[in-house]
């Protein structure tokens, strides 16, 4: 069963608009335009389409400003839109901002009272789940303290403890898992699993992907206003990587790249070959790795180092080969050329990597050519692995004549 | 619980052009429709919340203060004390033969009634606009909260009324019942021109500052510190007609210290205007109420 239906629904913004106007303003505005039309507009959604069924998990993802937020805001109803047709069965609560209903003044525990009320709990409700909303916050001691009193960590706690309670039909998540420390984080997605488990319906926004690869039937990639991808997680985000985020790190550390600005060198390519040589843009886990990075000397370069960095989509470096670390000597550079790097079997498990090529000059930090998030390489599931990394071995029972002789220390 | 209510939205439709030209439609969302039954039924489902948020504008207002709730009484009582001093012993003002303690409280009761709504009514929405920009809930709830916990306070000072009514020893009479109808045209009046205010500043911020000389104006047109007989004949019919709170706080004290009956002809104006008024006061806040959390 649909349990949303968004159809067609666009909202746009008059520019000039977005702030409350004054008298004088609008005077003065009506004298100089007289009648015309302010024609600054800008549309944060324009014309989208999408359903979502009963039980479902749907993940919206996109860079900042692209009308993800938008469209939870039109879900839970804060904003109206501007065109289209919304239709959602049942009841909606929102973990957007959570706690934002809390009044400084308050008590935690008027306020739990309060901010369950504004969503959409009765009294008796709130009173009935009251001690497991304060035993999941862990604000026992402080609950009949102002919250003007409290962290911003307790604040957010108090808050999602209450959201958390409520039993809605579609839960609108928005980033509020970043919150908290570690230990409340995981607290909090568990507490979604769970929610997911029971058949609620969840429309989640995140900038974290593993989240939204973990959590997610399916997603949205939205872009400008527009959904420029639907469909399975791991091809969304991919999608989103391979156009969002890479163009925007390649502009952010264009800066710190000094490119071949008369260093003499230059990357033009990093590329991913099979076994027959062909280029591929994914790899399985435990299979043959061939990398191949081509440059093109303008010079003559001496020492060059080659050095190849796999990041994840959360940036955590995961993998780096360099051929001065493995001792692998490369002859000075004249002209284009290729070198390549082979791994028998590669240890990345699956998931999106982002892929830096560097070369510099032995012994030095100062690099010739440096070409940050030059390409993308998607691990696929190959050998099966649990752990962070799969890496070659071979089990074997041993013999008796391989068996060592049993120490006396053995049984001490 | 699903609510599907059809609206009355395509009549606009055709004048909007481009992706707009359909009207947006929500269909578990009576909010956003024109029938203002459907949202009285709302505001209705919601009575816990508009009570809880009713309570936080007391328990805040006296909060971290030592005396507390006490400044309901406070307040009208000092004002009571210094008008008495000036306006009837230095000024002499005429106060149609009662003792003016009196006279000016039983009007300055339902007057800070009518003011402190105001004054915190309307800008509501503005100060609230972190809850509104985050959460979705009726939205008349805020300004309709603020005029509830004013009307609380009105009624804890009248409690302390009655004491100086028995010490002057006013015969009550049954005119005294009139109270009941003048408090309901009073709330009616109130929340209309809240309603209205408040989601008008929203909008044009002028209002917020326009406020204080609004209502400060508006208590010299309305007979507190002196009695409507003292307004000229020919200009007490305009004087009446014009000013609905004149003729309900006159009400009050006709009903309470001289045991008259109010002039019921101007009730039964200022009646009809506060019915018209709260109708639309709550339509035209119903209306804006889609644009408050792009703009507040």
């Amino acid at each position: 069963m649909k349990i949303i239906t968004v159809d067609q629904v666009s909202k746009r913004y008059r520019l000039s608009q977005l702030g409350a106007r004054s008298i004088r303003e609008e005077v003065a505005r009506l004298v100089q335009g007289g009648m015309s039309r302010e024609k600054e507009e800008f549309y944060a959604l324009h014309e989208i389409s999408f359903e979502v069924d009963q039980g479902e998990t749907l993940g919206l993802i996109g860079p900042n400003g692209s009308g993800k937020s938008t469209i939870l805001k039109l879900l839970s109803r804060i904003i109206y839109p501007t065109g289209g047709r919304i239709v959602v069965r049942g009841s909606v609560a929102s973990l957007i901002e959570v706690g934002a209903g809390f009044h400084p003044e308050l008590t935690g525990h008027e306020n739990i009272f309060l901010y369950g009320s504004i969503m959409g709990m009765k009294k008796a409700e709130v009173r009935e789940k009251f001690d497991r909303i304060v035993e999941f916050s862990g604000l026992q001691r402080f609950i009949e303290t102002p919250v003007k009193r409290y962290s911003s960590g307790m604040y957010v706690r108090l808050g999602f403890a209450v959201a958390a309670h409520i039993n809605p039909k579609v839960l609108l998540v928005d980033e509020v898992l970043a919150v908290g420390d570690a230990a409340f984080q995981a607290k909090c997605q568990m507490r979604i699993e769970e929610l997911r488990r029971n058949g609620m319906t969840i429309v989640f926004v995140s900038h974290d992907m593993s989240a939204v690869e973990r959590l997610c039937n399916r997603v949205l990639f939205i872009d400008r206003g527009k959904i420029r991808a639907e469909g399975e997680p791991q091809s969304v985000i991919a999608e989103y990587f391979s156009t969002v985020v890479l163009r925007r790190e390649a502009d952010e550390n264009a800066g710190i790249a000094n490119g071949s600005n008369g260093s003499g060198v230059e990357i033009q390519s990093v590329r991913f070959l099979d076994r027959d040589g062909s280029i591929v843009d994914a790899i399985a886990t435990g299979e043959q790795m061939i990398a191949q990075i081509e440059y093109n000397a303008y010079n003559s370069i001496e020492d060059p180092v080659f050095e190849l960095f796999f990041y994840s989509a959360d940036d955590h470096l995961h993998c780096h080969y360099s051929t001065a670390l493995s001792g692998d000597h490369i002859p000075a550079l004249q002209g284009p050329g290729v070198v390549q790097i082979e791994c028998e079997e590669f240890g990345l498990t699956p998931g999106m990597f982002k892929i830096d090529a560097l070369i510099h000059r032995r012994g030095t930090k100062e690099a010739y050519d440096w070409k940050p998030r030059q390409c993308l390489l998607k691990v696929i599931p190959g050998k099966r692995v649990r752990g962070m990394f799969y890496s070659p071995h071979r089990w074997r029972l041993l013999p008796s004549s391989e068996r060592p002789e049993m120490g006396e220390e053995e049984f001490l | 619980m699903p609510l599907i209510l059809s609206d009355r939205e395509n009549e606009r439709s055709a004048k909007l052009p481009g992706p707009e030209a359909r009207e947006p439609v929500l269909e578990n969302t009576i909010a956003w429709s024109d029938s203002l039954l459907a949202h009285a039924r709302e505001l209705f489902r919601h009575r816990e919340l508009l009570w809880l948020v009713t309570q936080r504008e007391i328990k805040v207002r006296y909060k971290q203060s030592v005396l507390g709730v006490l400044w309901a009484i406070l307040q009208p009582l000092s004002l009571m004390i210094v008008m008495t001093v000036f306006f009837s012993w230095f000024a002499r003002m005429p106060s149609d033969g009662i003792p003016y303690p009196l006279f000016v409280y039983s009007a300055l009761l339902p007057w800070i009634f009518f003011s402190t709504s105001l004054s915190f009514a309307i800008p509501s929405l503005i100060t609230n606009a972190h809850i509104i920009t985050k959460i979705y809930f009726p939205r008349e709830i805020v300004p309709l909260a603020s005029v509830l916990a004013a009307l609380l306070d009105f009624l804890i000072a009248s409690a302390v009324f009655f004491l100086i009514l028995a010490y002057y020893r006013v015969q009550l009479t049954w005119n005294l019942l009139f109270l009941l109808p003048l408090l309901a045209i009073q709330i009616a009046f109130t929340t209309g021109v809240c309603l209205l205010l408040s989601a008008f500043t929203v909008l044009y911020r002028d209002v917020r500052h326009m406020l204080p000389l609004l209502i400060q104006i508006w208590m010299f047109f309305t007979p507190i510190l002196y009695p409507a007989s003292v307004v000229p004949g020919r200009w007490r019919v305009v004087y009446f007609m014009l000013n609905p709170m004149a003729v309900i706080i006159d009400g009050y004290r006709r009903a309470v210290v001289q045991g008259l009956p109010p002039r019921l002809s101007y009730i039964g104006l200022a009646a009809l205007v506060s019915c018209v008024l709260l109708w639309l006061g709550y339509k035209y806040f119903k209306h804006l109420e889609r644009e408050f959390a792009d703009i507040v």
